[in-house]
């Protein structure tokens, strides 16, 4: 089974519709997970970025952050810890392509496991260490979301 | 060890071998292994009812696209 490392970018358009563009790929996405023809994984950074966003930009109340990252969890899985060794790369990375060493963590972890990161940020994208939703769809050849 | 009888598609059965020597691995080990994986794999019901509930709490969200909301939160730690 191929196991990707979906980014919050893409994972709030799984439940978010209005405003969103790459809407199918995200949810084929999320179709493919939820039939477990993939395997969708998150670092831990996820539930930070998940309940900052959640809580600052939508504010959003305390429990339901709260629940919501429960059920984030229920859906991909326990977070993996980034390892000290992935530390070391997101340092390089960070440094090699001009991003925090937030944004590296994600880019890192991918690299570390030998999988696909799947993200809508731009950064990510223009860095070249991610690939948008559409790509990862065609390229593992998935179902359409209808 | 406990030894039990499954009954497979005897395609199946190929493609297990074939991929457990291309890996080096007894067929038990891969079917252990996969096992494993299936069994770590959240409830299908679960995963349901979680998507579910984060729709509802979405929908009252308003219009935005999730990769801009991202972004500007992921600059503000700059």
């Amino acid at each position: 089974m191929t196991t990707l490392l979906v980014d919050i970018s893409v994972l709030v358009k799984w439940f978010h519709s209005e405003g969103e563009s790459q809407l199918a790929e995200a949810r084929a996405l999320r179709e493919a997970a939820r039939r477990g023809d993939i395997e969708a994984r998150v670092i831990d950074l996820a539930l930070y970025e998940m309940g900052n966003l959640l809580l600052r930009s939508l504010h959003w109340s305390g429990p339901d952050v709260a629940d919501q990252l429960d059920d984030l969890i229920v859906i991909c899985g326990s977070p993996l810890a980034v390892a000290a060794s992935w530390l070391r790369q997101a340092a390089v990375l960070g440094a090699a392509h001009g991003l925090t060493f937030y944004d590296a963590c994600w880019a890192a972890t991918a690299r570390a496991l030998g999988i696909s990161l799947v993200s809508a940020d731009v950064r990510l994208l223009d860095a070249g260490l991610a690939e948008p939703p559409q790509a990862a769809v065609e390229r593992l050849r998935l179902a359409p979301y209808s | 060890m406990s030894k039990i009888m499954v009954s497979l598609p005897e395609e199946l059965v190929h493609e297990i071998d074939e991929v457990a020597r291309q890996r080096s691995m007894s067929r038990s080990a891969l079917l252990a292994a996969a096992a494993r994986r299936e069994i770590a794999r959240p409830n299908p019901s679960d995963v349901d009812d979680a998507i579910i509930r984060s729709e509802q709490r979405f929908r009252t969200a308003g219009r935005f696209e999730a990769a801009d909301l991202v972004r500007r939160d992921r600059d503000s730690r700059r």
